[in-house]
């Protein structure tokens, strides 16, 4: 009998163990990356900014192969849809017509030159010389195909760039706005503009055929992006012969998948591993301020944040440099509607910044009193309390000590940690911290008409101001760049009169990579990651 | 009709209560949120609608009509396969969980591989070895194990293995190779567990008057430790052993997490941070199944293996 039981049991386990190889053996495989092997031959701990698109060093004698992770793709690669253009970019799959580079300026890419024979129209010349991953030549009938399909798919596609109409003739783009306006070319750096061959039979969801330095071998969403350099790239080709592109969403694991020799580079680093990489000689950490900012934005329909003494005294209660270090490195301190990164006067402009006296004369100034004796100011029996919204978890610390400082001059503010970000309006926030991308695109009025303008779709806080609202319609009409960042300036310097908001820090673009490979640049903006200049030896 | 048989039909027949009552709560969890599925499925796919878009969304996806309706509806499209889309990728549920469930088996065949190639020996010789040094190390051991948090097991052997021996790789879910730390690193602890089971089970048959009836008449111990005591013992792990076999197979949450494998654990903790509720959906059912699935086995396992059961029954 017991022999009989054992049996069974021994036939029960090996068919569990069955069940399990079979079902294993029907999951794609994810081919296992190459083990980097040796050590880095030396230190290279700095935060260089190479030359992006220069011509690519001579191969080496043997095949090249790197192992690189990002955080993130969708279920697509597919440039047209949603976001997911963002990973052909990174991955160095597909090029769009311009682009910004690491000094936030905007640079010709497929397009090599522009002119503007009115107003709302733009003639592009394409670049002679450029051909897809298939080998077929760029022009602009293909430009403006590709840009079709992408308008056809997403209407994020027609009222970003405002485009009304493309027409095509040998090299020459021409595209009519549907309004005169000034940050078209920016637009079109985003990379839903990106131009792929929209008569290759390939699926643009898996394999966009692009112009980019790789062409994508495959592509497994969350998983894996195989890639091989094109060798017949318009720029020079890459020194490297195939890349795989892991997607490892867990910020711990990527770091300690460059630390254990699986990945050689990757996109974005945790908190926790910045020091232990930078005090790495095996490793090198790239950096960048970002354009990403981290906001408390303010409901000016409040009845205290209505008063510009109170919005001033939170923003100067706020020690910027004491919550920098809270936050492990991972930000830069902001102090101003965009970041020191963007090329719009964080120098030169009266900044936020930490001035406790400050704080204290404002409140004075508004009539506000610790009439209790409780530590807390009160105005006509009112309590001068706020209750300020996160959704952003990773954020309780910092918010902590903002609570903490805002405290010492009185305010008293109560933290609402909540499971989404609410869609904000007049009535569901009093001081919300949110992540703003100040430089989407790489151009300040996206950011300008939304959240400052009167009536802007996402100017919640109800601010009105009519100089900011001139400098928006001027800078709709403005297309030179020293025009641009002069009124994109005035405008912030009002802002910051007005403390509209409480501007608390940039978030920091990292990229990591152990000492093998060269040529890395990180970007404030971080749609580009792979790019021919990457080397890798050893 | 077979006994037994008659049995599993009334089981799986009463599968069917189950399921529903189930589903029903599983809707309601979506329906009872404070979230708005609408602008969730905008948000995740990066849109900024206006106002007349979200109507028109909250129409087309019934979301006016009455609770029962909407349940109905869900019900009546989940029992025809379909269990909507994810709102992050516009995958379908399905879809999605049948390209992770594979993951998920591979670790959990390797887990149980693992945890029943050692934990069953190593009990037995705690067992029989009881109060000797090796039951102390082993039981000291197994202590460390059960309280040792198992994604802390996780860092420290992508470390040890990983960083510092460069032997293994420390994330994806490729060939075997990548399947033995997740697999270790669940095993720890799943070995540690059973260990103490196996050694309390054997341990209480062996203070049986069988063993010393079987003595008596001359029969070798080994021989009756492993042919009596041995099977005897394990029927009461077999319980436990279900439900571990259904955590596993719900996917290690953390585990997956960490070593990057793309299991249904993973799916599930990125569907939850997202609030994706297609695919929380499909996990808490499919977790539903296995639950229901791995207990009726286990009944039948005690059915076969236990004849009280089997004549009472």
């Amino acid at each position: 009998m017991a022999r009989k039981h054992l049996k069974i049991l021994a036939l029960v386990l090996a068919a569990m163990m069955l069940l399990s190889a079979c079902g294993g053996s029907s999951g794609a495989e994810t081919p296992a990356p190459a083990d980097s092997g040796a050590k880095p031959a030396e230190s290279s701990q700095s935060t260089q900014a190479s030359q992006p698109a220069a011509p690519a060093a001579p191969a080496a004698s043997g095949p090249k192969h790197l192992n690189a992770a990002i955080y993130w793709t969708a279920a697509t690669i597919d440039p047209a849809v949603d976001y997911d253009g963002w990973t052909s970019c990174r991955a160095g799959i597909t090029e769009t017509l311009v682009w910004v580079n690491e000094n936030l300026e905007l640079k010709p890419l497929l397009a090599d030159s522009w002119e503007q024979p009115d107003p709302s129209t733009w003639v592009m010349h394409i670049r002679d010389g450029v051909t897809f991953h298939n080998g077929n030549a760029v022009d602009a009938a293909a430009c403006k195909a590709s840009l079709e399909r992408t308008m056809e798919i997403n209407s994020r596609a027609v009222t970003t760039a405002k485009i009304e109409s493309i027409e095509a003739d040998g090299q020459n783009l021409t595209i009519h706005t549907s309004e005169p306006f000034g940050a078209f070319l920016f637009c079109l750096s985003e990379p839903l503009y990106s131009i792929i061959d929209v008569n290759d039979p390939a699926d643009p969801a898996t394999n966009p055929v692009g112009t980019g330095p790789f062409k994508c071998l495959s592509f497994k969403a969350e998983e894996l992006i195989e890639l091989e350099a094109y060798k017949d790239y318009w720029n020079g080709a890459s020194p490297i012969d195939t890349v795989s592109l892991y997607v490892i969403s867990d910020d711990s694991t990527r770091a300690v998948a460059l630390q254990a020799g699986q990945i050689d580079m990757g996109q974005r680093i945790g908190a926790a591993d910045i020091e232990t990489l930078k005090n790495d000689s095996d490793y090198a950490v790239y950096e960048a301020s970002g354009t990403r900012l981290q906001v408390l934005a303010l409901n000016h329909t409040n009845q205290f944040l209505s008063d510009v003494n109170v919005r001033k005294a939170l923003a100067c209660c706020i020690n910027y440099d004491a919550m920098v270090a809270i936050t492990g490195g991972l930000y830069a301190v902001a102090g101003a509607p965009y970041p020191a990164s963007a090329p719009y006067g964080y120098d030169q402009l009266d900044r936020q910044h930490y001035d406790l006296e400050a704080a204290k004369k404002c409140l004075a100034d508004a009539g506000f009193a610790d009439s209790d004796g409780n530590g807390y100011l009160e105005k006509n029996g009112k309590e001068l309390a706020f209750t300020l919204g996160y959704a952003d978890k990773s954020l309780a610390t910092a918010l902590e000590a903002v609570q903490s400082m805002a405290k010492a001059v009185g305010i008293k503010l109560t933290l609402q940690p909540v499971d989404t970000e609410p869609d904000l309006n007049e009535d569901n926030f009093e001081i919300f911290a949110k992540n703003w991308q100040s430089l989407s695109t790489g151009d300040p009025q996206w950011m300008l008409d939304n959240m400052y303008k009167t009536g802007g779709v996402s100017n919640a806080a109800q601010y009105s101001n009519a100089t900011v609202d001139a400098l928006c319609d001027e800078l709709t009409g403005a297309f030179e760049f020293a025009d641009r960042q002069r009124i994109t300036i005035a405008a912030e310097e009002q802002i910051l009169t007005d403390c509209v908001h409480v501007y608390l820090f940039s978030k920091n673009n990292f990229v990591m990579a152990n000492n093998k490979v060269s040529g890395v640049t990180v970007f404030p903006i971080d749609y580009y990651f792979l790019t021919n200049t990457i080397d890798i030896n050893g | 009709m077979n006994k037994t048989v008659k049995y599993v039909i009334g089981r799986l027949l009463f599968l069917i209560p189950i399921m529903l009552i189930l589903s029903f709560f599983v809707f309601a969890l979506t329906y009872l949120s404070p979230s708005d599925p609408v602008m969730l499925k905008f948000q995740l796919m990066g849109e900024v609608p206006d106002p007349a878009v979200v109507e028109q969304a909250r129409e087309e996806m019934g979301l006016n009509d009455p609770f029962l309706v909407q349940y109905g509806r869900w019900l009546w499209k989940a029992l025809h396969g379909d269990l909507g889309e994810s709102y992050k990728t516009g995958v379908s549920v399905w879809k999605t969980m049948l390209g992770r469930i594979p993951n998920t088996l591979k670790l959990t065949g390797a887990t149980l591989l693992l945890t029943v190639l050692l934990a069953v020996p190593l009990g037995v010789l705690s067992a029989v070895y009881q109060n000797r040094f090796v039951d102390y190390l082993l039981r000291f051991i197994s202590f460390f194990g059960v309280s040792m948090p198992s994604f802390w097991v996780g860092f420290l052997l992508m470390y040890l293995f990983g960083i510092k021996l460069k032997l293994l790789p420390v994330m994806g879910s490729g060939d075997i190779r990548h399947l033995i730390l997740p697999s270790m690193t669940l095993a720890f602890w799943m070995i540690s567990l059973y260990v103490r089971r196996v050694r309390g089970s054997m341990l209480e048959e062996m203070n049986k008057d069988y063993l010393n009836g079987g003595l008596a008449r001359g029969l070798p111990k080994r021989q009756i430790i492993f042919q009596q005591i041995l099977p005897n013992s394990l029927l009461s792990v077999i319980t436990m052993f279900g439900m571990s076999i259904g955590g596993l197979m719900g996917g290690a949450t953390i585990i997956e997490t960490i070593f990057e494998w793309k299991g249904i654990g993973k799916m599930a903790v990125d569907a939850i941070a997202v609030k994706d509720f297609p695919i929380i959906q499909g996990y808490i059912l499919w977790m539903a199944v296995i639950y229901v699935v791995i207990n009726l086995i286990v009944d039948l396992l005690y059915r076969f293996l236990d004849p009280r059961i089997r004549l009472e029954g």
